[in-house]
């Protein structure tokens, strides 16, 4: 059909024309269209609205589109920068204070819990964030500047529960990583670590025990290793008082079969009340008479403690070396390190004397430990050679 | 079937049936407008469009030069338009000379030129006179996108409004209260002409336009009007 018509409006996208049958209709609008044109027009040149509703629809789908790419690189981008809340593991950090913490996949503090009150004095919210590694060396600095950590607390106790499967298990990297961190510190090179490592099981039991993971582990630890400590008593023992038990124990049922090297992990101030204990028992038995400053110089012969059967040249040994020590109280070097191989477990007998006095004598007189300080530090803190609790 | 009979026809246009020439002719002048708009881009004009000439030559031509081999002959004839079309504008561009004031001479084409000036001259008049259309309208609150969307679409509405704003712009007493209400005055209407309020209603915009077109100086839309009473009154 030919409209023939008459150009009365031009507009940006169409212009509108009257036709000889005095109807109105919008037009393309073409080269040379100029108002009061008197043009002639197929049905095909016709302004279809529609082409505006379709351009309309181009530009919300563009919009959309673009707010979807938007979003998804937005998404991207958040989740680059910001660290996932999921937890992949959790760790327990006992020195006195307890504090637990989550972690995500890649090794971030999502979540501090303080787990007593003391807690709170190292544990702090703007951790939350940072990797393990630098969360834990932040703890154990303010730990220190605390004096919850001494040359004779030094033991810290790391449990770490995996939640989530993702987790890796090579802790060798992250303890190895956080005793460099450690070492490279002049402060904190003493601090004695022991990482222990659970599953979710034990994560949930100790949730229902009311333990934190590390004390819990190390619960598990000394009871498989023969002891029958109760879970009542784990929890009324700090920390510190914890790890020298569980050092003790070892001591007992495995340092006396075991070779050199596991004599030269047993952790420093255990050491010292270990032989302090086996000291008592040997005074208890032996040398009721004996003055009570003497036993702190007898450790160093541990053999002589646990050998029943040489027992009596012990004590010649011990007298001697006593003597000594009171002339000048400086130790032999040779005497502290040299590894004395146990060749007997002790008996029950002694066993259950070496527990009665362990739980009536847990704390080490200031006396004493002042003392044992002044000798020991020196020959066994060397930094390489810090104790690990495996 | 279609194409049988076109080559038939052509056949026998090629016979030398004048008659069908013509018919055939007449029938495929809206191809031949839709390819030389598409050629040019521009809308064909119904005065003195030269290129509307040369393509219905070249469609003649194109009747008599068809062959079987060579295609459908709807797109052999499109090609020979096309060719003949952009032959014209190159020598329309080639005669297209600069003047120079200095070679203007009145005497001798002085005639061609005012043609030239006088077209221009109604072409400013016209676009005056539809600016002025326009402000009026918008007077009344109508613009021309409206009048595109609400008048009648079918022709006997369409015929019928046209009348009604026939008898308003012959009625000076109802047109002078339009002019000062700036709205259809509907009882006069109702009372006088006999029309439903409701047709009124529908079609107010298209009135309104109608009558302001009859009585304004546009002579071709008036023309357009004209010729829509004339059919309507002759049933064509």
């Amino acid at each position: 059909m030919i409209y023939k018509g008459s150009i009365v409006d031009i507009k940006t996208n169409y212009a509108i024309v009257m036709t000889d049958k005095a109807e109105f209709y919008k037009v393309k609008k073409k080269d040379g269209v100029l108002l009061g044109n008197k043009i002639i027009f197929l049905e095909d040149d016709l302004y279809k609205e529609m082409n505006i509703k379709v351009t309309k629809i181009i530009g919300y789908a563009a919009a959309i589109m673009l707010l979807l790419v938007s979003s998804l690189f937005l998404i991207q981008f958040m989740t680059f920068n910001k660290i996932s809340y999921i937890p992949v593991a959790k760790l327990s950090v006992d020195i006195n204070p307890s504090v637990e913490l989550e972690i995500n996949k890649d090794y971030k503090v999502i979540n501090i819990v303080s787990k007593n009150s003391e807690g709170d004095f190292i544990a702090d919210k703007h951790m939350i964030g940072t990797e393990i590694q630098e969360a834990l060396y932040t703890m154990l600095i303010k730990a220190k500047s605390k004096n919850y950590i001494t040359k004779e607390k030094n033991a810290v106790l790391i449990g770490i529960c995996k939640i989530n499967d993702v987790f890796p298990d090579d802790l060798g990297n992250f303890e190895s990583d956080l005793n460099n961190r450690l070492n490279s510190n002049n402060e904190l090179d003493y601090v004695n670590i022991i990482l222990l490592q659970g599953d979710n099981q034990k994560l949930e039991l100790s949730k229902q025990y009311d333990l934190t993971i590390g004390k819990y582990l190390l619960y598990l630890k000394v009871n498989s290793e023969g002891s029958d400590l109760k879970l009542e008593e784990v929890k009324k023992m700090t920390t510190q008082e914890l790890v020298i038990y569980s050092t003790q124990n070892r001591n007992r049922f495995h340092g006396n079969e075991s070779e050199d090297h596991e004599v030269d992990e047993i952790v420093i101030p255990d050491n010292n009340l270990i032989n302090q204990n086996e000291n008592q028992n040997q005074n208890q038995n032996q040398y009721k008479n004996e003055n009570q400053n003497q036993y702190q110089y007898q450790y160093q012969n541990s053999d002589a403690l646990s050998e029943n059967s040489t027992e009596v040249e012990c004590e010649n040994n011990q007298q001697t070396v006593n003597e000594q020590e009171n002339d000048n109280k400086t130790v032999d070097p040779r005497q502290l390190n040299a590894p004395e191989v146990n060749k007997s477990p002790l008996n029950n007998n002694m066993m259950q004397k070496f527990k009665n006095i362990f739980e009536n004598n847990i704390s080490i007189p200031a006396q004493e430990q002042n003392e044992n300080k002044d000798r020991e530090t020196p020959q066994k803190e060397s930094k390489g050679e810090r104790g690990k609790f495996k | 079937m279609y194409k049988i009979l076109l080559l038939e026809r052509i056949k026998i246009i090629k016979e030398g049936n004048l008659q069908e020439r013509d018919l055939f002719i007449q029938e495929y002048i809206p191809f031949i407008l839709k390819t030389i708009s598409n050629i040019l881009n521009k809308y064909i004009e119904t005065e003195n469009s030269e290129e509307f000439i040369i393509g219905m030559e070249a469609f003649n031509e194109s009747i008599d030069k068809y062959d079987d081999s060579r295609g459908s002959f709807i797109c052999f004839s499109s090609v020979v338009i096309k060719n003949k079309i952009i032959d014209y504008i190159r020598k329309e561009k080639s005669n297209n000379k600069i003047m120079y004031i200095d070679e203007y001479d009145d005497s001798q084409c002085g005639s061609n030129y005012q043609n030239e000036i006088n077209k221009f001259n109604e072409n400013l008049s016209m676009q005056m006179e539809l600016m002025d259309l326009k402000n009026k309208l918008w007077e009344f609150k109508i613009t021309l996108d409206d009048l595109v969307k609400d008048s009648p679409k079918h022709e006997d509405t369409r015929n019928n409004a046209i009348r009604v704003a026939r008898f308003i712009q012959e009625n000076t007493n109802i047109k002078e209260k339009l002019y000062l209400d700036r709205k259809l005055p509907y009882t006069h209407i109702i009372s006088e002409y006999n029309s439903s309020r409701k047709f009124l209603d529908r079609n107010k915009k298209f009135i309104v336009a109608t009558v302001l077109i009859l009585d304004s100086n546009l002579e071709t839309l008036k023309s357009y009007i004209y010729d829509a009473e004339r059919r309507a009154s002759f049933d064509i």
